[in-house]
């Protein structure tokens, strides 16, 4: 047992080693790079909320101009009612007048206040690709289509080939050592696939706040069998599990499996020390923090949200300077034939009431709006709302053309930033003409939107305002170079 | 006419000799000083490839043409005699005379073989009689350095020259003699690559069956003949025969007539095989190899059956593993295939929930199966399936369907040991995943509503059921082009092909005179006494064609039916690939029938499903050779049949890689074992049911459970993805854990937690208070041998772990354990099943 520290030491230096010996080349570039500027002086966050299944961003943001009648027309029965979009009409100060869906009244909300941005037409591309190109497949991202591989495109920001690092782990690992205690930067609380895998950045799990058990702890501590008795007998089983857990062993999946418990035990441990009071003697927590903010209920975005507020305001006591964050809503925006299906729903539609205003799809949007509002809040409420920047992605954007109750898998889509660094009130990129065919020049067939603005160029821009110089920015994008903007400039 | 020209020339030729040869003396037969093939290239000129009269050892004629002109030479000026082929495809024509040539026109040439023309009864211009000659020459069209075989070399020699003059120094390389050197001399020989003569003369071929093979009884044993050999480079055909084996053995060659068949090596013993090659002409000498298999000592013996019971089962009990001791691997899985189907709809359908919940009552029926059902190897290969072919109760739709869910486990559960075409086809037509993945209700494109076939399942049904985005090889590496990039196995047009071809089905018994039915299925009908009739059959059987009108999506105008897509579709091409375009016309389920052909011939699908099964089963980083292997099993089960699934689910267990204790003991061998089933093994571990036997048990999928559910998947694509890497030690060293993207800090936490009640007294989620509901582990045995810590961890280790435990964690646990006073038996069981359970050893089967 004496030993268990040591032997734990020397096998992370080695697999460090090991870990950069064995790199691929993209990641062995990032190992040498920390940030010579030093810890922070100020703390920011990225959440990134990743709206799973491809989000048709088509019927989240529409043109009121003489565009509205083409939408409808293309849309047909996916079509949103011009007067509901009317009614929530946001405006760009240049582009004119959009509707935002009727479910998005606080989303409409932060844009006008100025909290809010559009970034239209955003997508996975490896250079700036036109209709030609996109016609004679000149340097596509391979897999277009495919909700896995655009989903891992979309994290990995390298489409051209599979890489075990995202973006955001990337950038962790840039910024770690702004960082003081042990707590990863990046934080998730939902599976981050490989969003926030870096080289050596580790995404840690918590879980999701409970608005009726609110002091059960966000994250649990691993107590072995009897873990209490360990003075009365001596067989001290929590440091035999911890031994086991820690210990070298030939098989590598026990070694990983192994290192996933010591993380959970350790970190979690140091979370929830920072986080709660307690246990008190019957093992019950108090939260240490106090969140007046009111998180709607039934919304798992928003009781992610809230996970990641307690995160943040515990961040002095976390010892954290910059942090990511990844969550998500899942995969329910595949809305192929299920697009207005309101079987499921709570709010159903009344008599005569348009059923694309209802269902799957709507109920999702409010989901996001609430969330996005809610969480928008708790950080005014806990005085970071500058210096915490939420963004949305998705699998794809979805064809303009339906399948009567839904849509198909497209490519580039709307997303949102959100947050008091964020320039609001703007819609970024020129949204396109809701034609279908040749008289749109980024239509790849059915309403598939050839990207305007790449994913590269949308997290480039997060990435400088979480303060990394135009250099790390080209080594966590490696096919930023091949675009001429490198901010899309919607932070401050 | 020409026979009677020519015999008019001959007179001529002999008055004329006759005329000039004084005195008239018997004259000497003409002899043959050489010979040539001979073709006019155009306007170059007329040139000769001159053949060596040397038949073990024959010219090569690389120009192509059915027709070629043969001289032959003689000493002496020759007026007539006869030509004949005596070998090879080819007719010889009337021989022309000029001076001392005899020209033999030769027509039907065929390529790459060789032709022997012989000339009897040659007689010459001065009256010399009975000359002949023999000459034996090789065809290969664009075999430029007559070395009998194309290869890249000819090419270059015709790139060389390429629009140079014809000269006789290059006319070789106008291998269509046109009297130009030109690409298409290039493509021509190109497109001949490895074409080969066979050697002049036969030598027989040398078979080599291989090395003597030392294995455990049970293993799938594969003999390779690769090492025969034939210095001709003729292609070889192999005849294996099992020639020896031990009294009682039931082992059979399979595919004895390929180079590398298989058998079981089902009993200790000596098995002796002899192989014959032969290269089209001659056998071989019998070659002979022996396969030994030895027993395992007794400790490995159940070591092995534990494993198996890790890898084919929801867990290991002593008396199963002692089952397979007694009975074999072989005959386990033997006893396991034959074993009938239990039917989770007959399940549902008596089960007196149904109506109040029909929804709530398959994942009782599975639990109970997984727990209970002794017919264990079916439910791990259906679980497994369920993990590809997804439907999940979390979509509302497949969850509020009664019957549908237990249906389609049904549905998998049927064809596990089927074949994957029909699971293939049945999938495609379950109403549950018509539902699921929107291929219900799909219809042709509407032009008012600019509305388009659904893609959804067009597009999932090659991704991730079958063949997956980028082109396989048979050991499941990724095919690439020349630029290092994955070949994709089919791009957007192909799906919107599929889309169309699969457009127009709906629930079957619709009344389908009724257009609203369409959209307003009856089984939703607000009439009880409807819906109950309706529902359960509609959602348990194939969909059917909706035929006639129907209702637009916006159910403002009637449509003509059939709702299916009427014109061509483009679906998967590949080489050999049956139904790549679909005609117009076709009916629905004509259509339907010719997709499962098209996408189930596709090569992808051998390596494909055999990786994700031997993914799911035994480890998570198999060898291309092992997934090789068992692709080659999909692909032909030895009696022709492609796709038979029993075959592939046997050589995955009885693959030398998943038997081996050896391979068992490698760093990347093994998994992760899925949280669902290392929950259920360690109740069925101590026989541990529930009195009620009925596991009303629902969604387990929260991170403070099991993070986990079957049935649950949060999306088609499953819990995890196949080829997800975890930061550390995997993504160090390269390893794929696809189990590993729900494992976290927070599961880790939750399982344990999770797991605890069940250890300590019984697990009941849902309603301690209630003894019925409560699972009850059978401790006795362990109880027994608790006063002995070394003795309980030894046999917990085998029982749990497959004997795989870390000799240093277990000798800490041992003394752990053994701190606690030995009356306390049961405190004893439970802190060494705790420490057991949330360890590595336990998590990762090996």
């Amino acid at each position: 047992m004496r030993h268990f520290d040591i032997r734990k030491m020397k096998r992370r230096q080695f697999l460090k080693l090991m870990g950069s010996l064995a790199a691929t080349p993209l990641m062995s570039q990032f190992s040498e790079l920390a940030y010579g500027a030093g810890p922070f002086t100020d703390y920011r966050a990225l959440v990134c909320v990743f709206l799973f299944g491809g989000n048709d961003a088509h019927n989240m943001i529409v043109p009121l101009d003489s565009r509205y009648a083409t939408y409808a027309a293309n849309r047909g029965p996916l079509a949103l009612p011009q007067a509901n979009l009317l009614a929530n009409s946001v405006t760009d100060p240049v582009q004119g007048t959009f509707g935002l869906h009727p479910r998005m009244t606080q989303t409409k909300g932060l844009f006008n206040a100025g909290k809010l941005a559009v970034v239209s037409n955003v997508g996975i591309l490896l250079r700036p690709t036109t209709k030609v190109d996109y016609t004679n497949k000149y340097q596509l991202p391979p897999q277009l289509f495919s909700h896995s591989d655009m989903q891992d495109h979309w994290q990995t920001a390298f489409p051209q080939a599979p890489v075990n690092d995202g973006w955001g782990g990337r950038l962790a690992d840039m910024i770690q050592s702004a960082n003081t205690g042990q707590l990863s930067v990046s934080i998730s609380t939902a599976s981050s696939g490989v969003f926030l895998k870096g080289n050596s950045a580790v995404a840690h799990q918590i879980g999701t706040y409970n608005a009726a058990q609110p002091n059960v702890p966000i994250v649990q501590r691993i107590r072995a069998w009897r873990d209490w008795d360990a003075g009365v007998n001596g067989a001290q089983p929590q440091n035999v599990y911890q031994n086991g857990i820690t210990m070298a062993r030939t098989n590598t999946m026990e070694d990983q499996f192994g290192d996933v418990a010591t993380r959970s035990v350790t970190i979690n441990d140091f979370i929830l020390a920072s986080l709660y009071n307690g246990p008190d003697v019957n093992g019950n927590y108090t939260q240490k923090n106090t969140i007046n903010t009111v998180f709607p209920s039934g919304n798992p975005l928003a009781a992610q949200l809230r996970s990641v507020a307690m995160m943040i305001a515990a961040r002095q006591a976390l010892g954290v300077k910059r942090q990511i964050f990844f969550v998500s809503v899942g995969g329910s925006f595949d809305n192929h034939s299920d697009q207005f299906d309101a079987s499921g729903s709570a709010l159903q539609p009344p008599v005569g009431a348009p059923l694309i205003l209802y269902g799957k799809h709507a109920d999702l949007l409010g989901q996001v709006d609430a969330g996005l509002k809610a969480f928008y809040d708790a950080t005014v409420e806990l005085g970071v709302q500058n210096n915490v920047t939420t963004f949305t992605e998705s699998d794809f954007g979805r064809t303009l053309t339906s399948n009567g109750k839904g849509s198909d898998h497209g490519w580039g889509s709307h997303h949102l930033v959100m947050g008091g660094a964020t320039i609001g009130h703007k819609i970024y990129g020129t949204f396109h003409n809701m034609q279908v065919g040749a008289g749109n020049p980024v239509d790849a067939g059915q309403g598939r939107l050839i990207p305007t603005n790449s994913v590269d160029q949308y997290a480039a821009t997060l990435g400088k305002w979480m303060g990394a110089n135009a250099s790390d920015l080209n080594t966590v994008f490696p096919n930023l170079h091949n675009f001429p903007t490198t901010d899309l400039g919607f932070l401050v | 006419m020409n026979r009677i020209t020519r015999a008019i020339l001959a007179a001529v030729a002999l008055a004329m000799t006759v005329s000039f040869a004084l005195p008239a003396l018997a004259q000497s037969a003409p002899t043959m000083a050489g010979a040539a093939s001979r073709k006019v290239h155009g306007v170059a000129g007329t040139f000769d490839v001159t053949l060596a009269p040397d038949p073990v050892n024959p010219s090569v004629e690389p120009r192509i043409g059915p027709s070629h002109t043969i001289v032959f030479t003689f000493n002496k000026p020759v007026t007539a005699g006869s030509a004949a082929v005596g070998e090879g495809v080819a007719t010889a024509g009337a021989p022309t005379y000029v001076g001392s040539e005899m020209r033999v026109p030769l027509n039907g040439v065929t390529n790459a073989q060789y032709v022997t023309v012989n000339v009897t009864g040659v007689a010459a211009a001065d009256g010399g009689t009975g000359g002949n000659g023999s000459i034996r020459v090789g065809f290969l069209a664009g075999d430029v350095n007559q070395n009998r075989v194309i290869t890249l070399a000819d090419v270059g020699l015709i790139n060389a020259q390429l629009a140079q003059p014809v000269t006789a120094a290059n006319f070789l390389r106008d291998i269509n003699a046109n009297g130009s050197i030109t690409l298409g001399d290039k493509a021509g020989a190109n497109a001949m690559l490895a074409t080969r003569l066979p050697a002049p003369v036969n030598t027989p071929p040398v078979a080599n069956a291989g090395a003597a093979q030392n294995v455990a009884p049970g293993v799938m044993v594969y003999l390779d003949g690769n090492g025969s050999s034939d210095v001709d480079v003729d292609p070889l055909t192999f005849s294996w025969t099992l020639t020896g084996k031990p009294p009682g053995s039931a082992a059979a060659l399979v595919s004895p007539n390929t180079m590398t068949p298989s058998f079981i090596a089902d009993l200790v013993g000596t098995y002796t095989v002899s192989l014959v090659v032969n290269d089209g002409t001659a056998n071989s000498v019998p070659s002979m190899v022996t396969v030994t298999a030895t027993a395992l000592p007794a400790a490995d013996q159940r070591r092995d059956a534990a494993r198996l019971m890790r890898q084919a089962t929801f867990g290991a009990t002593r008396d199963a593993i002692d089952q397979v001791v007694a009975q074999g691997t072989s005959a386990w899985i033997t006893a396991q295939l034959a074993k009938p189907i239990v039917s989770h709809l007959t399940t549902v359908l008596a089960d007196p929930n149904l109506i109040p919940n029909p929804w709530a009552v398959t994942t009782p029926t599975m639990w109970k199966q997984f727990f209970e059902g002794d017919d264990q190897l079916r439910q791990r290969v259906g679980f497994a399936l369920s993990q590809i072919f997804v439907v999940s109760l979390n979509n509302n739709a497949v969850l509020d369907a009664p019957c549908g869910g237990a249906g389609y486990v049904d549905l998998l559960n049927r064809n596990a040991f089927g074949n994957f075409r029909t699971l293939l086809r049945d999938v495609t037509l379950s109403p549950v995943m018509g539902e699921y993945l929107s291929m219900k209700e799909s219809a042709k494109s509407d032009p008012v509503l600019q509305t388009q076939p659904d893609e959804n399942y067009a597009r999932e049904v090659m991704q991730l059921f079958s063949i997956g985005t980028v082109m396989l090889n048979i050991d499941g590496s990724v095919q690439l082009n020349g630029n290092g990039v994955p070949i994709s196995s089919y791009d957007e047009n192909t799906v919107q092909g599929m889309a169309k071809a699969l457009s127009g089905w709906t629930y079957a018994g619709q009344d389908q005179t009724n257009p609203w039915r369409w959209l307003y299925p009856d089984i939703w009908d607000a009439d009880d006494a409807i819906r109950t009739a309706k529902a359960c059959p509609a959602w348990t059987t194939p969909m059917e064609p909706w035929l006639t009108a129907y209702r637009s999506a916006d159910d403002t105008r009637t449509l003509t039916g059939p709702a299916h897509d009427a014109g061509t579709k483009q679906l998967l091409a590949y080489t050999g690939a049956p139904y790549s375009m679909l005609p117009a016309g076709q009916s629905a389920l004509t259509d339907l029938d010719n997709v499962i052909d098209n996408i189930f011939n596709h090569p992808n699908v051998g390596p494909f499903i055999a990786k994700q099964l031997i993914q799911r089963l035994v480890t998570s980083n198999p060898t291309p050779q092992y997934i090789k292997r068992v692709a080659l099993k999909f692909n032909n089960n030895g009696s022709g049949v492609r796709g038979d699934m029993a075959t592939v689910v046997r050589a995955i267990l009885q693959d030398s890689d998943a038997r081996s204790l050896t391979v068992a003991g490698q760093s990347s061998f093994g998994k992760l074992t899925e949280p669902v089933i290392r929950f259920v093994q360690m109740h069925r571990a101590f026989n541990a049911q529930r009195a009620s036997h009925y596991y009303d048990m629902w969604d387990f999928g929260a991170p403070s459970a099991l993070n986990q559910s079957p049935l649950h998947a949060p999306s088609v694509f499953n819990f995890y993805h196949p080829n997800f890497t975890p930061a550390g030690p995997m993504q160090s060293t390269g390893l794929v854990g696809a189990e590993f993207e729900i494992t976290n800090a927070s599961s880790v936490a939750g399982f344990s937690d999770f797991s605890k009640w069940g250890i300590i007294n019984g697990f009941d989620h849902y309603d301690t208070n209630n003894p019925g509901h409560m699972i009850l582990p059978d401790y006795s045995y362990y109880l027994g041998i608790a006063g002995t810590p070394q003795a309980l961890l030894d046999e917990l280790d085998v029982v749990l772990c497959a004997g795989g435990m870390n000799a240093t964690y277990k000798a800490q646990v041992v003394a752990s354990v053994g701190k606690v006073p030995a009356a306390q038996s049961l405190e004893r069981l439970n802190m060494a099943l705790w420490l057991i359970i949330n360890s590595p050893d336990y998590a990762v089967q090996k």
